[in-house]
């Protein structure tokens, strides 16, 4: 199953596109996606420590369980607000 | 209110927003554009944001300070794109019958905000160079 997922700011610096492309089985869990980010797209490892995840619109933890039909991100410590 | 726009944030229309005759206190803030951080000079921010989730995020951190101050109104309006020094990136603006609540609530949604809201800065500095801020990671 091909996953999508957003990129933002220093993220898309790293990898070079704002929606990442990650073939996966599914259902799993954000820790293992995390996983499958790293293996696909090593310019993100050194990042993603600091990074959250976000499905659906939420933060998720690393046992939140994403689906073919999860909207995913992945969300840099964030900066806005002046 | 809950909005992310384009625009210049009206300041006017931002306090028009929350005032109402049951308020004692209505308090303003502006997050503005610093042209200096450390020793560095900030030429001009870009800002860019996940707009489905910083909406969702920032409808979340209202009601949760209307569950936890007596609140009558609150807006908060981000702007996004390109900013020059002195321009608002945001505003916070809260009414309340007293003014030590309208006070405690705006420093709590701009802390809250800082920490929970999907939305970066890009510094454009002075040397032509450029880098996304982001807090607690080293590049």
């Amino acid at each position: 199953m091909t996953l999508y997922i957003k990129l933002f700011a220093v993220a898309v610096q790293k990898a070079g596109t704002t929606n990442l492309e990650i073939d996966c089985p599914t259902p799993t869990t954000v820790g293992d996606l995390k996983q499958a980010v790293i293996a696909a797209c090593p310019a993100l490892s050194e990042i993603t420590t600091h990074c959250r995840f976000a499905v659906d619109d939420e933060f998720a933890t690393d046992t939140t369980i994403v689906t073919e039909n999860s909207s995913l991100a992945i969300i840099p410590p964030v900066s806005g607000g002046a | 209110m809950i909005r992310i726009t384009n625009d210049p944030i009206d300041n006017n229309a931002v306090l028009e927003s929350v005032q109402n005759n049951r308020a004692g206190a209505v308090v303003l803030f502006l997050g503005t554009t610093r042209n200096v951080t450390g020793t560095r000079e900030t030429d001009s921010l870009d800002y860019e944001c996940f707009e489905s989730m910083a909406i969702k995020q920032l409808e979340a951190l209202e009601a949760t300070a209307r569950q936890r101050w007596d609140i009558i109104e609150i807006t908060i309006v981000h702007r996004l794109g390109h900013l020059l020094p002195g321009e608002a990136s945001v505003a916070i603006a809260v009414s309340s019958p007293h003014r030590v609540t309208a006070f405690e609530c705006g420093q709590w949604l701009i802390d809250t905000l800082k920490q929970e809201v999907p939305i970066w800065k890009k510094e454009n500095w002075s040397d032509g160079t450029q880098q996304w801020v982001h807090p607690g990671m080293e590049d």
